[in-house]
């Protein structure tokens, strides 16, 4: 019979002492912090049933008539904030832009009522310019203005065309885009300039849209790991 | 007007044809972006003989194995050679290219696709296929024609070689090169294969739709009406009457 190596065993003894020594202190925090965090969602149960049900509110009122929020101090604040593109392209055409000051828009004297609704994100693992591929973050939209309606789709955040290399659409970027399918409410040789700036104020109003839709109630999060012995 | 595949990437050529099929149009500019089928050459066939017109552009997928390649480098003719005879075997007459781009080293970039071309043209016009190659814009990862002065270059040294002008590319030459553009195009009109058409920001090739703003709209007026124009609008994912609305919708663009 062979006999046992006394290196082997020294090892597996002091192992065996540190799981002894250990083991019965980590699963006593870990019961403890289980128990203490599960008393912290208990209560904060409560308060996240009432930011889903506030949520709940803004999404409604939003999709029966999103124009409340142009007398707004949140909605005069975003205009203010977003900074048009320097140097944008097509320099040779005339651009619009909105005014800071709301009560000239047009579309606080606009009757019909914009309904926005039903947002929703997506990520398109194959996109491709030209010679290159890349994966697309974009969201979507529904918009009812008064009779007429449009899915809005893919409005683009981000390409990222590998680990070093991304394209992000900010803010302006993406006003923007939404400004070009808004005009698709219209035939295009037939709009006015007063039918674009109509529209262009619509981005705005759309784009800050989205950004409450999108918001998701707050919840508190403990991350820890269950013990894990490194070997 | 064609429809480019790369605008309906992440499918099949089958699913992307049977897409656009059923959306009424029936000219395709087959292209990279699609994922490789297990019969294309039979898939082509199928809807040639439904009656869909085909034209092929840079590193287009037909094989099981799909190859990017760069002109500005050395490449393997003899994969070039099948693909071209591929090409001919499904009856495809117009073939485009990329010119290629470069790191540092832009005369050996530069005399790599002068070589790749005469060669590749020297192939095509023995299969009866006419070779065109794409304007470019400058990017910062150097490509090739990408500027006034290399195109009237490579005008003066091969100048039976045909052109694909890409209008979207030329928005993103610098902003004050207005008249640049517009002489590249004057030079290029009378040997066109095919106009390339999106829109971007001016800074990156986003391939986004076209609207009353892209900019060359108000100068359709400078190349012959009868030249084929192919759409390369990201589309990627839609529906077939989406297909159908986006492809009248960018007609009633063209004056042609």
């Amino acid at each position: 019979m062979n006999s046992s190596a006394p290196l082997i065993d020294r090892f597996q003894q002091l192992t065996t002492n540190h799981t002894t020594q250990f083991e019965p202190q980590i699963t006593h925090i870990r019961q403890r912090l289980d128990t203490e965090l599960a008393l912290l969602q208990q209560q904060e149960t409560v308060l996240v049933q009432a930011q889903e049900q506030a949520l709940q509110e803004l999404r409604q009122a939003v999709h029966t008539d999103a124009r409340f929020l142009l007398a707004t101090e949140q909605f005069q604040f975003f205009v203010e904030s977003v900074v048009p593109k320097e140097g944008s392209r097509y320099s040779s055409r005339p651009n619009i832009q909105v005014t800071n000051q709301l009560t000239d828009w047009s579309l606080c004297q606009s009757t019909e009522a914009i309904g926005i609704s039903n947002y929703q994100e997506d990520i398109d693992h194959d996109g491709y310019d030209d010679e290159r591929t890349y994966t697309l973050y974009s969201y979507g939209v529904d918009i009812q203005w008064g009779n007429k309606s449009q899915k809005i789709r893919e409005i683009q955040i981000n390409r990222v065309y590998g680990v070093a290399k991304q394209s992000i659409h900010d803010q302006a970027d993406q006003i923007e885009e939404l400004h070009d399918r808004l005009n698709g409410f219209y035939d295009w040789k037939k709009q006015t300039v007063e039918e674009k700036m109509l529209m262009l104020e619509m981005s705005y109003l759309v784009y800050y849209c989205c950004t409450l839709l999108k918001l998701q109630p707050q919840k508190v999060q403990l991350v820890y790991d269950s013990t894990t012995i490194t070997e | 007007m064609y429809l480019s595949l790369s605008a309906y990437g992440g499918v099949t050529t089958r699913k992307a044809l049977e897409t656009i099929a059923a959306a009424g149009i029936q000219q395709v500019e087959l292209a990279i972006g699609v994922r490789p089928d297990p019969d294309i050459t039979a898939t082509i066939h199928e809807f040639q003989q439904q009656g869909m017109v085909f034209r092929a552009h840079h590193a287009f997928v037909w094989e099981s194995r799909h190859r990017p390649f760069n002109l500005a480098q050395p490449n393997n003719h003899i994969h070039f050679q099948r693909m071209i005879e591929w090409l001919a075997n499904c009856g495809i007459k117009a073939y485009s290219v990329h010119p290629g781009s470069y790191e540092n080293d832009h005369s050996a970039a530069w005399h790599q696709m002068l070589q790749n071309l005469e060669w590749l043209q020297n192939l095509c016009h023995q299969q009866r296929i006419t070779l065109g190659v794409e304007t470019m814009y400058p990017g910062r990862e150097g490509n090739l024609l990408g500027s006034l002065p290399e195109i009237m270059e490579l005008r003066r040294l091969m100048p039976t070689l045909q052109w694909v002008l890409d209008l979207s590319h030329l928005n993103l030459w610098p902003s004050d090169q207005l008249l640049h553009r517009l002489l590249v195009i004057e030079e290029l009109a009378p040997h066109l294969l095919e106009i390339h058409i999106s829109d971007n920001d001016g800074l990156l090739d986003q391939h986004r739709a076209i609207t009353d703003r892209t900019w060359w709209l108000p100068w359709q007026h400078l190349w012959p009406a009868h030249i084929p124009y192919v759409l390369e609008t990201r589309l990627n994912r839609k529906s077939s009457v989406m297909l159908s609305q986006e492809y009248q919708r960018v007609q009633s663009y063209l004056t042609g």
